[in-house]
This record gives structure tokens, C-alpha cells and sequence, in this order.
């Protein structure tokens, strides 16, 4: 039910979100500073009030930040705001038909529109000795803390996975003085992510600072003493002492209940260029949401950022709101800490992509530019915030340069982005 | 006494806050909703939506600039001499009172 009221339109619909997390919190907030007047339920499964995930494997993890800085709101905000938040109370069955959703305690709740903001649990290590004391993944307040608290006296820590989790981690263990070995199968950390001059210049930075980096080895199991973990045991026989076990594997999506609810998933909950299922009272937003990508030439991805999951929930908070924004096209930006590297990524590279390099990585400050059919689509920075937010710009402008252009000499991306903007001025 | 921004938004609207002992403005000017887009990065100096202009900009009690704020006030187009972050600058002690302007979005 619509009510229009001067310029702004308002709606009575109830939403309920899936989710307490920073896709399902953002979702909230923008419906109520957009104007939204109806019930708005947002349903956790954690305890804690929602909060931000990326401090867990940088400042909270190493001490600088306290829990009350992982908030994203204080306890007020929710009341405040006529937002009923529950906290531990997952929703455990949804009802299409009679549009309604079943939570653990028992309580139903009705919906006009439902949001999944379920998130991602992260992957679990496959091998014998997994469930001993020890060992852990890295994805929620507890994990955080229950690491944090082992870090108390030195360690030997082996980290399974060199993806961003883990190099973060790796980084914190090592400026706390720990023993880092981190196992990575493929041929180079952060493989699935980022450009291979990127990797080879972490993997320079880590070596430097002491992180053992074991690449091309996987691990056949966790060997212990009285259900605490004691050896890694790598591929081909070899034992690593251990006394602290991290698996940063990969996330996986929380798709389940959508898929018991008979929605399609695949790599993710289904979305259209909206963000919409096939149920156009249904969406689904941030780590478990797979969408056409407008910088991806509509290939089909999920992107695990909180980027991604504040700007679908601003999207879907319009879109119920009566915005007709024909497509969720916003631009895809990341960014890692490690050590006093920083790293930060606009855009999506193309699965086969060319790339040049501007800049030196010998001095710490240069970026990765990689073009896709002779366009730029991403573009990677250490160490220069400049090249960073130029490159936000031009990917959202579609003016892109080809990498004949960028090629020559005194090309920056600064000057790009300034002259694309005169341009349109103009 | 609870520390006090006033600060103008990006429609010239003028808002007094009192602020929590020791949150940044950033958290202030995000709690008050000045914007749906402030704070994205959770005050990590990674994003530029906490992008203010401050009144006193010289002024020594403020924190100082620290490379990191600087590398990134500096790829900011809106920039001006009297530009600094949000998320790093911390009421309380001896900043009692800041009066700042929301600077326009860089996008």
C-alpha cells in the first residue's frame, strides 16, 4: 500500500530481512532514512548486535579495537529507528505462499517483501583431525575472540588458505611476534582475487617480514596430542608443528534455506540485474547473492565485500521505496590491510585479462590496470589512495581508457578521470 | 559535558550534536544520518565519504595529519586546506568543539 505525501512516496509494506549482518543492517537503516513507515524485521542468528566483519582480521584481532567498535550502531539505534531487531532467533523456514517466515523460537512474521541477507559460513578444512582444540576458521565475533585470547603467548600458527583472510592474519600473528606458516594450494596467494603482480609483491612483503609461505601444498591432516592439534601434515608426508590452526578456506553462501524455500541457487542465492528472485517479493543481497555484473559484461558473480553488501542494500531499500533504477550497476571496491601495506581494488577483472603496471612496486606505491578486450575493468593499488578513488571514478563513468591509451607515457588516472569529468561538464 | 559538533550538511542545513567522549565525527555524523553514504569503510581512511571541512583547521587541538589521511584527502577532488577525515579525528580531551562542513561527494 502506497501513501504519497508532497514529493516523497511512502510505503506501509512489512519487510522482513534474513540476516542481521552488514547487508541486512544496511538494508534497514536506508529503508527507514528513505522514508519507509512499515514494519521492518530484521532477523539474526548471532547474539551480538550486528556488526562489521573486516576489523576481525586486523585491529580487533591485534588489540586496537575494542568490541564496542565493531557496532555498527549502538543498542539505542534499533528502537529508535522502529527496527525490530532479533538476535539469535534465525529464521528456520520460509513460507512463500502465505508470504510468511518461521523464526527458531517458534514466532512467524509476515511479509510484503523478504530479503535474504544470510551471509556465508566459512568453509570447513576436510581432514582428519579438523575438530581438534586448536583449530578454528575466522568469520564472526567468537572466532575472533577465541584466536585472540591463543595469541596471548607465542605460537606456531600454520594458516590453511592464503587468501585475504589469511595473509591478514598471517600479518597480525607476525607483528605479535608468532611463528606464520601459511599453506596455500595453488601456485600463488590470493589467486581467485587478485592479478599475479599483486601476489608476487604480498608474497614479497610477507616473506620479508618473516611469514613462511608454502605454495603449491595442500594438507592431508591434523595430527594432536589429547584433542589439542600439534602437527599440520602436508602433502607428501611432511609435518608442521602447530599449535594453532587457522583454515581461511573460503566462505561458502548460506543458500539453504532459500533453496528449501524453492528458490534457485547456484554459486549463491539467483538474482536478477535487480537484485529480484523470480519472486518479485523476494531478494537477496551481499556475501550470498549471485547477480549479473554490469562491470563483469553481465557475467554471473557474488562478490564477498562490504562494498557489495551496503550498496545492494541501498539498492533494494530504493528499489522497494519506488525507485526505478533499472539495474544494480554500482561499482565493486575492496580493500585489504596488511602490515602497513595497503591495498585497495575497483572494478572486476575479466577472467582473461591483459595488464601493465603503473608505477613502481619496488617503492610501495603502484597499481595494476587490467583490461578486458582492450578496456579497463579493474584496477589494483598498493599503497595509493589517488589511483584508487580515480579509478572508482572512471569505472563508474564508463570512459574507460584502452590500454593503447594508458600506455603512453604521462598517463595517470587521476588526469583521466579529471578530463572524463570536463568532458560531461562540458 | 559532552563534546559538540556543529556541523553544516551538503544541503546547508546547520546541525548541533553532542558527541559520545572519544567517538570519532565520523561515527557522530553517521549516527546523526547525514548521509546514507558516510563511513562505509568503518573509519578505516579507506573510502573518503567522511570527507569534512573544518572550521579551524590549524587549529592544535587537532590531531595531527597522519600519511594515511593525507594519501587519501589528497585523491579526493573536493579537497581544500581546510579537509581532513572524519574517522580520524576523536572528540573529547582537548577537542571539546569542532564546527565543520560536509564536503560535496566526490561522486
Amino acid at each position: 500500500m502506497w501513501a504519497e505525501i508532497g514529493a516523497k512516496v511512502m510505503s506501509n509494506d512489512a519487510v522482513v530481512i534474513i540476516g542481521a549482518g552488514q547487508g541486512g543492517f544496511q538494508l534497514a537503516a536506508s529503508l527507514r532514512s528513505g522514508g519507509h513507515t512499515g514494519p521492518i524485521d530484521l532477523v539474526g542468528a548471532e547474539f551480538h548486535l550486528p556488526y562489521q566483519r573486516p576489523p576481525l582480521s586486523k585491529e580487533y584481532l591485534a588489540g586496537s579495537m575494542l568490541a564496542d567498535g565493531l557496532q555498527l550502531r549502538g543498542s539505542t539505534f534499533f528502537a529508535e529507528k522502529r527496527i525490530r531487531l532479533h538476535r539469535a532467533d534465525p529464521v528456520v523456514a520460509v513460507d512463500r505462499r502465505r508470504s510468511s517466515v518461521r523464526m527458531e523460537s517458534g514466532a512467524t512474521l509476515r511479509y510484503d517483501h523478504l530479503v535474504f541477507a544470510t551471509g556465508a559460513r566459512p568453509r570447513n578444512l576436510p581432514v582428519p583431525g579438523m575438530n581438534q582444540r586448536g583449530v578454528l576458521s575466522l568469520r564472526d565475533i567468537g572466532d575472533a575472540d577465541k584466536l585472540a585470547g591463543l595469541l596471548g603467548v607465542p605460537r606456531r600458527m600454520v594458516i590453511v588458505g592464503g587468501g585475504f583472510i589469511g595473509l591478514e592474519l598471517a600479518a597480525v600473528a607476525r607483528a605479535g611476534g608468532h611463528s606464520v606458516t601459511v599453506v596455500e594450494a595453488l601456485d600463488r596467494t590470493l589467486a581467485r582475487a587478485v592479478s599475479p603482480e599483486l601476489s608476487s609483491h604480498l608474497e614479497t612483503v610477507h616473506a620479508e617480514r618473516g611469514t613462511q609461505l608454502l605454495l603449491g601444498r595442500s594438507v592431508s591432516a591434523l595430527h594432536g596430542r589429547s584433542g589439542r592439534v600439534a602437527e599440520v601434515e602436508l602433502d607428501g608426508g611432511v609435518r608442521v608443528p602447530a599449535d594453532v590452526v587457522v583454515a581461511g578456506i573460503g566462505i561458502v553462501p548460506n543458500v539453504e534455506l532459500a533453496a528449501e524455500a524453492g528458490l534457485t541457487v547456484a554459486n549463491g542465492i539467483v538474482v536478477d540485474e535487480r537484485l529480484l528472485t523470480p519472486d518479485d517479493r523476494v531478494s537477496a543481497i551481499g556475501d550470498c547473492a549471485c547477480f549479473p555484473s554490469s562491470h563483469a559484461r553481465d557475467r554471473i558473480v557474488r562478490l564477498e565485500s562490504v562494498q557489495n553488501a551496503v550498496d545492494q542494500a541501498r539498492f533494494v531499500a530504493a528499489r522497494i521505496l519506488g525507485s526505478n533504477q533499472p539495474r544494480y550497476d554500482s561499482v565493486p571496491w575492496f580493500w585489504s590491510h596488511q602490515f602497513d601495506v595497503k591495498i585497495q581494488m575497483a572494478g572486476l577483472p575479466a577472467l582473461d585479462d591483459r595488464r601493465m603496471v603503473l608505477g613502481d612496486p619496488g617503492t610501495g606505491r603502484f597499481s595494476v590496470l587490467r583490461f578486458d578486450d582492450g578496456l579497463l575493468t579493474c584496477v589494483e593499488s598498493v599503497g595509493n589512495p589517488a589511483d584508487h578513488m580515480a579509478a572508482r571514478k572512471i569505472l563508474g563513468s564508463g570512459d574507460t581508457p584502452t590500454l593503447e591509451s594508458a600506455s603512453q607515457p604521462g598517463f595517470t588516472l587521476k588526469a583521466f578521470a579529471k578530463r572524463g569529468a570536463e568532458a560531461c561538464a562540458a | 559535558m559532552s563534546p559538540t559538533v556543529v556541523v553544516t550538511t551538503q544541503d546547508g542545513e546547520v546541525r548541533r550534536l553532542d558527541a559520545r567522549h572519544g567517538a570519532s565525527l565520523m561515527e557522530v555524523l553517521r549516527d546523526d544520518e547525514i548521509n546514507d553514504e558516510i563511513g562505509m569503510c568503518g573509519g578505516m581512511c579507506a573510502c573518503g565519504t567522511c570527507h569534512v571541512y573544518v572550521d579551524d583547521a590549524g587549529s592544535d587541538v587537532l590531531p595531527a595529519m597522519a600519511e594515511e589521511e593525507e594519501a587519501m584527502l589528497d585523491s579526493l577532488d573536493a579537497r581544500t586546506d581546510r579537509s581532513r577525515l572524519g574517522c580520524q579525528l576523536r572528540l573529547g580531551g582537548d577537542l571539546q568543539e569542532l564546527t565543520v562542513e560536509m564536503a560535496p561527494p566526490e561522486y
